[in-house]
């Protein structure tokens, strides 16, 4: 939504040539099209607007039973359009004719409409209404008679690309798919019926469906996933550009992880695409795309109001509803989830979380529309901990086990977050598109959590010491943002040279509080205090993205983009003098610096046959600083990132078999790898990934649908890590691994959807679907290998009429394994240990046992 | 059993990542301590034989840091966790333990002699390998150069640390690379040493037997000569 990368958007205007005249006779009703998915502006299209009328023949049951072509426009359009018309208009679904009441079979003429790509655009949604450009007649089978004339309706709101042909009368206005086309082979979108496949708890989740992707729940459902990303670890989304619905996800200098990003306020059931650049190559990614971006677009289909109960393991309950209205467009919704649980484990995992979403779209004259957008969210949840691997080999700790110290058992976590965003655009006559969106975002964290144990002394007062290390970290950031853009019309420059070219600007203004503290519990008393800070921070960003169409057979695009920082840093416990010294001065260490980033994007697209397209793609991005690191004039210092891949994508003419696969390589400036022992993240010093990536989609059927994914990445530092007084020469040597990055990622997504009998007029609908992770050894500190695993997790339900009974299973096979694993020093008192070690060693964070959910779902 | 299972899922997978790490890999080496044949010293006017000396060493950690504040040194880059006898006055090497730790460079170390005070404790306690519960039991004759007078003095003296969470003593200016090849780790101790700032005269006054305590003048001088005057040695071999 608000941030329109849709690229090409294929705004498919339907015209559905109804006869108006039929109207007038009281016994007849025409064919009403229902909501429809969208449909692409083809890859392989010259950025002409195209429209193909076709011939429909719609069945008693609203079912189209042949699609011919009428005419299309421009006439030397390529076929590729007129299939593509075809294909999207024998998936429509339609509200049949009727005569006195009764469904008849009908033939009317439809028109699809493409318009030309639109990267950033807003919009052309998905919106159904009834217009005309003209009043036609519509022409009825033998088995329809003609219908009478009728008024004709408004005029239509969206634009016409091209004049609609005679005949029509009814404009359709089909969902604009805003998907642009990819930068890289590497660059894919996941439908909705993909994202579905295998069973998703939570928004992040979804996540886990993208090549090279694993997503880790180390902290609970209140904390923002673990996600590694073609050979980053991202954690909590520092090397992530996560958008929601256009609106950005990070939070630029969180306590707990710089672009810490909470995606478990998406509500898995409303998302319809999810589009990930695994790179960066596009100028319109911002901040924190160092591993890529992913963008969540926001829709509901099939349309209608649901109501979807859950229960399972572990006391888990989920209720949902969506408010989908079928007059609406698929933009437009309303959906609430409440869940709870009491968790795996000992009482040492339960949690809760609410969340609302709203999005409403409208379409205003000129062609004009806007989309609101709000949701809140709040979740709590407690936290087990990590356990030492030694102590569970020993038998000193249970797996699921938390420390049996209160300051372990007090470990916890909450957020909330709000949001409300507004977008405008227009779609211009001449094929520019405008649009400018705004957004408003409030969050909430609060943390409180031992990784150590009892190894942590005072800053205040340094005799405090073994009072429990259990951190207390709050974050409440306030922030505004907005941006624009302008995607020109299409501008011929030869026969066979053309341009689009697209300026944008972006920024976000920002008002953070954070803390961190030492608590003792069950009071929660504060016995050290860490952190206490204001930050105010602007981030300004603009672009030129650059669009050539060469020759029908290349796409060249790319540009540049700059984005200037600016941070205003209280730090109200710097140069804090402890108890024991002599005060010379008042606590505080105000600071301001400014920092600028720019780096170009360029990638090419050639269609070397109408099946294989080779790509190439280079860009540099940035990951902005934490701004209490910063010194007073500090010139911001960015991480830089220099991302370049090398691949093809393939598809055959139906695109029933789509494959893609690169090489890639991405060199980072200064690194960062968490830090158990202050749940902080610490500089390493520049890096480097090499691997390749192997993605594809099958749907032989259309009752089967399938994906799988094969991610390698060879990630090393490239120099010895920052010298510091703990360690003033830290040991290095060529091709040393990075830790935690997992160096083979598999993933498989597999869907069943078929009928499985006739239940009188209607059919009981099965459906099956899995997912399977597969996660190699993960290196860690110290020449260590965390153990892989393989996570298998299925769905399955059926169908009939309004109510839908389904079965989710996570880790079907009930497989023993750690979430995560980290190496870092503790001290857990435990019998069997006299001295506690002051080395760092293995620690482990328990994966999910097997969980079962049920669930009954109605739909009206 | 699950240890050895998990180490074969990791060699396992390992092998999957390539032939790289992430470097420092950990390292394993036996300690132990040597003492010294030498028992006697002359002290001011006293010629001064040991006896006995037996003292409890341990734990110990080494770091990477300069010093070995909790600080600098929030995670050691090798460890002695074990308290061990030592008979200070054998050359033998007499075995500690095993050191654990990573592949590195020691710059500081701290130690305890036998009594610790942990971050979960309230207060120093000895451990059992503490002679006679003590840090440090010694046993000698003084003998006055001048006089020609002797007498006997027996010490058993603690040495704590002095806050909680803390070791007793801590040693910078090491410099020591340690890998795979180091063989082991030798802690010398030259107990007669520790005696260089009692005051003999003194002890003399108390009779045949002179007993020496921490809290004593000549414990706390005994104290002084183990925490920085004539610390253990540590020496890394191959």
């Amino acid at each position: 939504m608000f941030y329109r990368l849709r690229r090409p958007v294929a705004a498919a205007v339907g015209v559905l040539g109804l006869s108006w005249a039929a109207l007038a006779v009281a016994q007849l009703s025409p064919p009403k099209a229902k909501p429809a998915t969208a449909v692409e502006y083809p890859a392989e299209g010259d950025g002409r607007p195209v429209s193909v009328t076709l011939d429909l023949v719609i069945d008693p049951s609203g079912k189209v039973t042949s699609a011919t072509e009428r005419a299309r426009n421009p006439a030397d359009a390529p076929q590729l359009f007129v299939d593509r018309a075809i294909a999207f208009a024998e998936k429509l679904s339609f509200e049949p004719a009727t005569k006195d009441g009764a469904p008849i079979k009908a033939k009317v003429p439809y028109t699809v409409h493409f318009a030309p790509p639109v990267p950033a655009s807003a919009s052309v949604s998905a919106s159904v209404s009834a217009s005309a450009s003209a009043p036609a007649s519509a022409s009825a089978s033998a088995h329809a008679p003609a219908p009478a004339p009728a008024p004709a309706p408004a005029p239509a709101p969206a634009p016409e690309p091209a004049p609609a042909p005679a005949g029509s009368a009814v404009d359709v206005h089909v969902a604009g798919a805003k998907i642009p086309p990819p930068r890289a082979a590497s660059d894919i979108t996941i439908d909705n019926d993909l994202l579905e496949a295998a069973p998703h708890a939570q928004g992040g989740d979804i996540l886990a469906t993208v090549p090279g992707v694993y997503v880790g729940h180390v902290e609970g459902d209140a904390v923002a996933n673990n996600v590694f990303l073609r050979g980053f670890n991202a954690e909590h989304g520092q090397d992530i550009e996560f958008r929601v619905g256009g609106i950005p996800v990070n939070v630029p200098s969180h306590i707990h992880g710089q672009g810490y990003a909470d995606l478990n306020f998406v509500i898995p059931e409303v998302v319809r695409h999810l589009r990930v650049i695994e790179g960066v190559y596009d100028p319109r990614q911002g901040d924190f795309a160092v591993a890529g971006s992913a963008y969540y677009e926001l829709g509901v289909l099939p349309r209608g109001y649901r109501v979807k109960g859950t229960t399972g393991s572990y006391g888990t309950r989920r209720l949902v509803g969506i408010w989908a209205p079928k007059e609406e467009s698929e933009e437009t919704f309303g959906a609430v989830a409440l869940r709870e649980t009491s968790g795996f484990g000992p009482n040492n995992r339960g949690g809760a979380s609410a969340s609302g979403m709203i999005q409403y779209a409208f379409e205003l004259p000129a062609n004009y529309r806007l989309l609101l957008f709000a949701s809140a969210y709040a979740a709590r949840s407690a936290l087990p901990g990590a356990i030492r691997l030694d102590d569970w080999s020993a038998g000193r700790i249970g797996w699921l086990d938390s420390y049996p110290h209160p300051t372990a058992t007090a470990q916890s976590a909450s957020s909330t977050r709000t949001q409300i965003g507004l977008e405008i655009d227009r779609l211009t006559e001449s094929g520019s598109h405008l649009e400018i969106a705004t957004y408003v975002t409030f969050t909430g964290f609060r943390i409180r959590q031992n990784f150590t144990g009892f190894t942590l002394r005072g800053f205040e007062d340094p005799t405090k010491v073994g009072l429990g290390d259990l951190i207390e970290q709050a974050n409440h950031d306030t922030a505004v943002g907005a941006l624009a853009r302008s995607r020109s019309p299409r501008y011929p420059l030869s026969d066979w040279l053309s341009l689009f070219v697209e300026p944008g600007v972006t920024f976000r203004t920002s008002s953070t509080t954070q803390t961190q503290n030492l608590l003792m519990p069950p009071e929660n008393a504060t016995w050290d205090r860490r952190v206490d800070a204001t930050l105010r921070g602007s981030d300004l960003g603009g672009y030129l993205d650059l669009d050539f169409r060469i020759a029908k057979r290349a796409r060249l695009t790319g540009g540049v983009r700059a984005d200037a920082i600016f941070y205003d840093i209280d730090d109200k416990l710097g140069n804090y003098t402890p108890s024991f010294q002599k005060s010379r001065h008042v606590p505080g260490f105000r600071r301001t610096a400014f920092g600028t980033a720019w780096g170009p994007r360029v990638s090419l697209v050639v269609d070397a046959t109408s099946w294989l397209s080779p790509m190439i793609a280079y860009g540099e991005g940035y990951r902005s600083p934490q701004a209490r690191q910063l010194a007073e004039g500090e010139s911001a210092p960015y991480t830089k990132v220099r991302s370049f891949e090398a691949g093809v994508r393939a598809k055959t003419k139906d695109q029933r078999y789509t494959f893609s696969t690169a090489l890639y390589q991405t060199s980072l400036s200064d690194d960062l790898v968490f830090d158990p022992s202050d749940a902080t993240l610490a500089r390493v010093g520049p890096t480097r990934r090499r691997g390749f990536v192997a993605y594809g989609v099958i749907k032989p059927w259309d009752w089967l649908l399938a994906a799988a994914s094969v991610t390698y990445v060879h990630a090393t530092l490239q120099a010895p890590p920052p010298a510091t007084a703990g360690d003033p020469s830290p040991a290095y040597r060529e091709g040393q691994l990075l830790p935690y990055v997992p160096p083979w990622v598999f993933r498989v997504d597999a869907t069943i959807k078929h009928p499985l009998i006739k239940a009188g007029a209607q059919t009981i609908d099965g459906r099956v679907g899995s997912g399977m992770t597969v996660i190699t050894a993960r290196p860690l500190p110290h020449g260590q290998f965390a153990s892989p695993f393989a996570l298998l997790d299925l769905s399955a339900g059926i169908r009939y009429r309004e109510l839908d009974l389904g079965i989710d299973v996570f880790n079907l096979l009930d497989r023993r394994w750690a979430d995560t694993e980290l190496m870092f020093r503790s001290n857990w008192p435990v019998q069997g240990r006299d001295i506690p070690s002051s080395l760092p060693a293995r620690h482990f964070v328990a994966g999910n046992p097997r969980t079962i959910l049920a669930s009954l779902t109605v739909t009206l | 059993m699950k240890a050895r299972v998990l180490l074969a899922a990791s060699t396992l997978s390992a092998t999957l990542v390539g032939c790289g790490d992430t470097g420092q890999p950990s390292i394993a080496h036996p300690a132990v301590a040597i003492g010294t044949a030498a028992r006697e010293v002359e002290v001011g006017d006293f010629r001064v034989t040991l006896d006995v000396a037996r003292v409890g060493f341990g734990p110990a950690t080494f770091c990477a840091s300069r010093a070995s504040s909790d600080e600098l040194c929030p995670a050691a880059t090798a460890e002695l966790a074990a308290v061990a006898p030592v008979d200070a006055l054998s050359p033998a090497a007499q075995p500690l333990g095993t050191v654990h730790g990573f592949v590195g460079t020691v710059r500081s170390a701290a130690f305890g002699y036998a009594i610790t005070w942990l971050t979960t404790e309230t207060a120093p306690r000895a451990r059992p390998a503490a002679p006679g519960g003590h840090s440090a039991h010694l046993e000698g004759t003084a003998t006055s150069k001048t006089s020609g007078a002797s007498f006997r003095f027996v010490a058993d003296v603690d040495v704590a640390p002095l806050g909680r969470g803390t070791q007793a003593v801590s040693v910078g200016g090491l410099s020591a690379g340690i890998d795979e090849r180091t063989a082991r780790l030798e802690v010398r101790f030259d107990p007669s040493t520790w005696l260089a700032d009692v005051d003999f005269a003194e002890l003399s006054a108390a009779g045949a037997t002179a007993t020496i305590t921490t809290s004593t003048h000549a414990g706390n001088a005994i104290v002084v000569g183990m925490t920085s005057l004539a610390r253990p040695k540590f020496v890394w071999t191959q």
